[in-house]
């Protein structure tokens, strides 16, 4: 799609007004508007998938729920009302976890009160800081994407670039905050971008699998992690637990609300924001960009047209590592200020599903991760009211990822039209061939 | 032209090489012998205590001492291999990575004893669930299809197993509920990739996630309040007759369960269906270019 447009933008203008002829003659909605409606209706499936998957989620509840089953002992009626009352309570929890209370949140804000309103958009804010690694972490796998290139390894580079991250974080003192914590950011993106190009050189010079590799940079990763942050570690605090000394203040990035140390999310959001703008500019302002997408495009055409496949990949998974990395960085110097030795936390993993779901590109990227943080907030708070066990988010989450992925089950599901023209992205090419 | 560019090709590869030799003996001399006492001692272990057909006698000998040959041996491979070069490199290379990760060993078994017969057979035993994971991988890889899901596959037989081998109690009830459970996700990745046509790579990523969150999903639903539901029954080891005493390949080999012998058998099946038969062949030209074919 995204290609496609770029290619529009392009047209020259003699062929666009030739094009709006032609638009006229068939009847059909002047440019502009034809292009808005399309991006609507490419918002239909994705909203499809997710519904179809939270009512999947919803019949898993029921279908797990022993209490429903006693009730429709009981009686059909019963047993409706009871399945009805365990989904309510169930996505209720969630909803208010991800997104808050509506009406408390109206109310605390007609009040006017500090605290009530702090207290209302908790969820959200919660969902915010969640979204936030996921958004760098789903930017690099969808970077990597639009190169060809599947980083499996954003895991791994989350690792690397968190030692490093915590290292200037709290072995560099006396610097000033406007120095220490963009060094510190920078450090995690280099850490993680180096992890990430080694894999890229060994594709560029040796034509090894970048998948294979980055799995493999993985598990060195993780036990690099354990070695450094063992209890007698050499990063380790020293008090016998297996966790690295606090960062320096001057490292920490800034809170929305300094005073209420409950509410986590920090400036680190608008930084992920502005990197996804960063990337948007650089995939489709920038020749690097264009690069990128023709040598994931086809690397034979790149290649013939005198651009260097070699030099491109590696540059396209530094970036992606670097990107991996700034969500390890942000996720230290914005929430946790020390990193504990069991760092994992899966947003490696979950960026490909991100990446995926937001088609590559940027803003997808972002919309994506604010949907997959909403649901890990709202998950947590389903599991400790409703007692549903947290792992009915990776449920939805590969419902959706399927669904997306295979449109055609939700237009068959609601019998929605064929589109005229298909513009699915191509994601990866395989290692069979190419 | 060609000729001359391979030849200096090898040559960089030969001394590249060599190079690498003396790096493992600098690493044995820098990363090991330091960790070594003077006086300590390292025992290797070829024992098992299952009735063998003759003893072995422990391997003993002075740590640092050991280390600083095995270092000798390495460097003096990488000086020759950089003076002469060796024929068979690839063998070099390969005995040079054995006397290295020996190294590890024994600085790692310093001042104490390590039965390697007993670490021969773990290792092994270990090894089982990726082989067999690995079989599936050549079956995919050989007919062109790119199976990233074999994770979700292998989690979902584990929980399959689990729960339908506890139910059951029986160990062969509970494997074939595993071979459902990954022909299930199996099936569920065909469906995507040729119905569907979803991109294989995607595929394989939704099944692995999804696998995670059924599995655990329902493990902390059920079998972790039902303690019944999960404990299935285990295979027992059956020594080969004879050949289990044989000392340090009888206990590494032939001391398994059944499982690990019918993963030896499976090995062996799968090279004759792949290569020798009809099935093999179109399975093969398919993963080779599919188009012809249709």
């Amino acid at each position: 799609m995204d290609r496609k447009t770029a290619a529009e933008s392009n047209v020259k203008a003699p062929e666009r007004a030739l094009g709006d002829e032609a638009d006229r003659v068939r009847g059909r909605l002047p440019r502009g508007r034809r292009r808005t409606r399309g991006r609507l209706r490419s918002l239909v499936i994705p909203f499809l998938a997710i519904v179809t998957a939270l009512i999947i989620g919803a019949l898993v509840i029921v279908f797990t729920d022993e209490t429903v089953y006693a009730a429709f002992g009981d009686g059909v009626g019963r047993g409706v009302a009871r399945a009805s009352s365990v989904i309510t309570r169930a996505y209720g929890a969630f909803f208010s976890g991800a997104l808050g209370n509506p009406v408390r949140i109206i109310t605390a804000l007609f009040s006017g009160q500090g605290t009530q309103i702090r207290r209302a958009i908790y969820p959200l804010t919660e969902t915010i800081r969640i979204s936030t690694p996921y958004i760098f972490a789903g930017l690099a796998v969808a970077l990597g994407f639009q190169g060809g290139l599947f980083n499996i390894g954003a895991e791994g580079q989350y690792f690397v670039a968190g030692l490093v991250t915590v290292f200037v974080g709290y072995a560099v003192t006396g610097l000033p905050g406007i120095i220490h914590l963009p060094l510190a950011l920078l450090a995690g993106a280099v850490g993680g971008g180096i992890w990430g190009a080694i894999p890229g050189l060994l594709k560029a010079k040796t034509g090894a699998h970048e998948v294979i590799n980055t799995i493999m940079m993985n598990y060195i990763a993780f036990r690099l992690a354990e070695f450094m942050l063992d209890a007698n570690g050499p990063m380790a605090r020293g008090d016998g637990r297996p966790v690295s000394p606090e960062i320096q203040p001057s490292a920490y990035l800034p809170q929305f609300f300094p005073n209420q140390i409950e509410i986590r999310v920090n400036t680190g959001f608008l930084l992920a924001l502005a990197v996804a703008v960063l990337v948007w500019w650089l995939l489709y302002k920038t020749t690097l960009g264009y690069e990128i997408r023709t040598v994931g495009a086809n690397p034979r055409a790149a290649r013939y047209a005198g651009m260097s496949v070699a030099r491109t990949v590696v540059i396209t998974m530094a970036l992606s590592g670097a990107l991996a990395g700034l969500s390890a960085s942000t996720d230290i110097l914005g929430v946790l200020h020390f990193m504990p030795n069991a760092f994992s936390s899966g947003y490696g993993f979950d960026a490909i599903a991100l990446a995926l779901l937001g088609k590559s590109h940027p803003f997808g990227v972002v919309l994506a991760s604010l949907l997959f943080g909403a649901l890990r907030a709202g998950a947590q708070n389903m599991q400790g009211i409703a007692q549903v066990p947290v792992d009915l988010t990776s449920i939805v989450q590969g419902l959706i990822i399927v669904f997306i992925a295979a449109p055609e089950i939700i237009r068959k599901l609601y019998r929605l039209r064929q589109p005229v023209a298909s513009d699915e992205l191509v994601t990866v090419r395989g290692w069979g061939g190419a | 032209m060609t000729l001359i560019r391979t030849s200096a090709k090898a040559q960089r590869r030969a001394r590249t090489l060599g190079i690498v030799f003396l790096v493992f003996a600098v690493a044995i001399v820098l990363l090991f012998v330091p960790g070594a006492n003077a006086g300590q001692t390292t025992t290797f272990g070829f024992n098992e205590a299952r009735g063998q057909a003759f003893v072995i006698p422990d391997l003993v000998f002075p740590t640092q001492a050991g280390l600083y040959l095995m270092a000798t041996l390495v460097a003096f491979a990488g000086a020759y291999q950089l003076a002469h070069g060796f024929k068979r490199q690839n063998v070099v290379l390969g005995i040079v990575a054995g006397v290295s990760v020996l190294a590890f060993l024994t600085w790692a078994a310093r001042g104490q004893s390590m039965n390697l017969t007993g670490m021969l057979k773990s290792s092994l035993l270990r090894a089982i669930p990726i082989i067999l994971a690995a079989l599936s991988g050549i079956m995919c890889e050989r007919c062109g299809i790119v199976n990233i899901g074999i994770e979700g596959m292998m989690l979902m037989g584990a929980f399959m197993a689990a729960l339908i081998g506890s139910v059951a109690g029986s160990v062969w009830v509970g494997t074939l509920g595993a071979m459902l459970g990954g022909a299930l996700m199996s099936g569920l990745l065909a469906v995507l990739a040729i119905k569907y046509k979803v991109n294989q790579v995607v595929a394989g990523t939704a099944i692995n996630i999804l696998a995670t969150g059924v599995t655990s999903y329902f493990s902390s639903r059920y079998l972790q309040k039902y303690q019944a539901l999960n404990t299935p029954p285990t295979f027992a080891a059956i020594p080969l007759p004879g050949l289990s005493r044989i000392p340090i390949i009888g206990p590494a080999l032939f001391d398994h369960t059944l499982l690990v012998y019918l993963t030896f058998i499976l090995v062996i099946v799968i090279q004759l269906m792949l290569f020798y038969t009809r099935w093999g062949l179109r399975t093969r030209a398919v993963g080779e270019h599919p188009t012809p074919l249709v």
